[in-house]
């Protein structure tokens, strides 16, 4: 069957299988960045975001996003720059093997679009789908607060200004 | 997996759809997908949900709340009037697997797939919700569960909505014991509601006030989710005090029939069903 659907704003058109998994689809797409880790909807490495929300795409079939948008993590750096999130990542030392890392992102940016400003227990309840086994979250945690006061600092120019300079 | 992946727009299409055999309907996926992937069914058709329109509501009415078969977790947690009216089931489904799941799995995925630890389904049955199917008919939720994955929903048919009642409770508690804080299917879960007569206290105050209404239910410990209705008629009329919660925890005991399985033993079950009621003394509110 043909599904078309957009990835970091490109657009696809491609055949696919009806029981195709998303993660498949996305890596067969070269979006590599995508782990397809547990395959039983326990680890989070699969996570993009589709519309806007994080999901597992482990557990979605690629059938059922016929017509939407994914984004991965090649979608939040900008021309090789890293984002914000991912900066203070690697500035808090919270990156080991890496494993883990897309599918937190992808994840900690859905939840800065919702709360710009989380607590240490928001952070752990919002990501608690997504397992490292390296780093033992605590500097992950503080990446997260870290790039969301970033975000704060940059978001709390008044909006005139901010039209002004552009 | 050779199966052909349908998305039909209008209901009429979807029911249309329906009556072909080896037709399986998916909302998130979140449980069929695993089931599918693992060969546990075999569809011929899978008809996906999520693009009919007309099951995408919810509606806020005088005297109930309308939850359309397609309303995930994470819209109906964001939605105010459920936190507003039944707090016990947003804290329900905000312990359901992580964000990832909540933002794909749906509250009606959540009953069809009648998992005795199912906890949307734990909350409500203690709210009393009722199951709307395609065919206009609506049906209490103790009558459409009857086993683990078994429903009374006929061939050919969807359920279309679920309508909770709404009603006043003074006291609301969800707790689900699992190995893990997250991700894993509970050991056993519980939950109650409770109405005071003239109004809650606080644990430093002494008063008349008694319980006018008590509901209270479990899961994971039968083949379906079950309500407790000789706690619940025994509780009329007393104080929430260290003797009533104490006899109630002696028929917990007697009434919990939980299994041996890799995530406990029935003992251990048992044991913990009957002293979870125990909370009820640790909360601050009473009557
Ligand atoms: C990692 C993980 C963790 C989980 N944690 C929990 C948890 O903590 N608590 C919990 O309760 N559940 C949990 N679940 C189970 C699941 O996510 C929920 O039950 C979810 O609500 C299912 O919704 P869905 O839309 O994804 O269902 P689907 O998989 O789409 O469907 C489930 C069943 O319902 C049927 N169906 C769907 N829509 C309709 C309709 N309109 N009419 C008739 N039949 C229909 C399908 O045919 C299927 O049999 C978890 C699942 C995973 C993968
Ligand atoms: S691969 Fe999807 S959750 Fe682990
Ligand atoms: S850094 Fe290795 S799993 Fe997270």
């Amino acid at each position: 069957m043909k599904v078309e659907f957009k990835v970091n704003d490109r657009k696809h058109s491609i055949e696919i299988k009806p029981g195709e998994l998303l993660v498949e689809t996305l890596r067969r797409l070269g979006y590599k960045s995508v782990k397809h880790a547990c395959d039983t909807a326990s680890c989070g490495a699969c996570s993009v975001q589709l519309d806007g929300n994080p999901v597992l795409s482990c557990r979605t079939f690629t059938a059922a996003v016929d017509g939407h948008d994914v984004k991965t993590v090649e979608g939040f750096s900008k021309e090789g720059e890293l984002s914000a999130v991912q900066k203070a990542l690697v500035d808090e030392g919270a990156v080991q093997c890496g494993f883990c890392i897309p599918g937190l992102v992808v994840t900690a940016e859905a939840l800065l679009k919702e709360n710009l400003n989380p607590n240490e227990e928001e952070i752990k309840t919002y990501l608690n789908g997504n397992l490292c086994r390296c780093t033992g979250y605590v500097s992950q945690t503080h990446a997260i607060m870290k790039a969301a006061e970033i975000r704060r600092s940059s978001t709390s120019v008044p909006v005139e200004k901010r039209g002004e300079s552009s | 997996m050779d199966f052909t992946f349908i998305t039909p727009d209008t209901e009429k299409e979807l029911k249309a759809q329906l009556s072909d055999r080896g037709s399986f309907l998916m909302a998130g996926g979140t449980d069929l997908l695993v089931k599918v992937r693992i060969g546990k069914i075999k569809p011929r058709k899978v008809i996906s949900t999520l693009k009919v329109s007309t099951l995408h509501f919810l509606e806020d009415k005088t005297d109930e709340l309308v939850i359309g078969a397609t309303i995930t977790h994470s819209e109906l947690m964001k939605f105010k009037p459920l936190t507003r009216d039944f707090p016990i089931l947003h804290d329900a489904i905000f312990t359901i697997g992580s964000a990832q799941i909540r933002n794909r799995g749906t509250l009606v995925g959540n009953i069809v797939n009648a998992s005795p630890a199912g906890d949307g389904l734990l909350a409500l049955y203690l709210l009393n919700a009722k199951v709307e199917f395609s065919d206009g008919s609506i049906i209490p939720i103790e009558e459409f569960v009857i086993g683990p994955g078994q429903t009374t929903l006929p061939a050919g048919e969807y359920v279309r909505a679920i309508h909770i009642p709404k009603d006043k409770w003074d006291i609301h508690y969800f707790e689900k014991v699992g190995q893990r804080n997250s991700m894993t299917i509970s050991v056993a879960s519980v939950g109650w509601l409770i109405k005071c007569k003239n109004g809650v206290m606080f644990s430093s105050e002494r008063g008349g006030r008694t319980i006018e209404e008590f509901r209270i239910a479990y899961g994971s410990v039968a083949p379906t989710v079950l309500r407790l209705r000789d706690v619940e008629e025994f509780a009329k009329g007393k104080h929430i005090d260290e003797e009533f919660v104490h006899s109630i925890s002696e028929m917990v005991k007697k009434d919990v029939h939980p299994i041996d399985d890799v995530r406990g033993s029935a003992e251990y079950r048992k044991t913990l069903c009957a002293n979870l009621v125990y909370r009820m003394i640790e909360e601050e509110v009473k009557c």
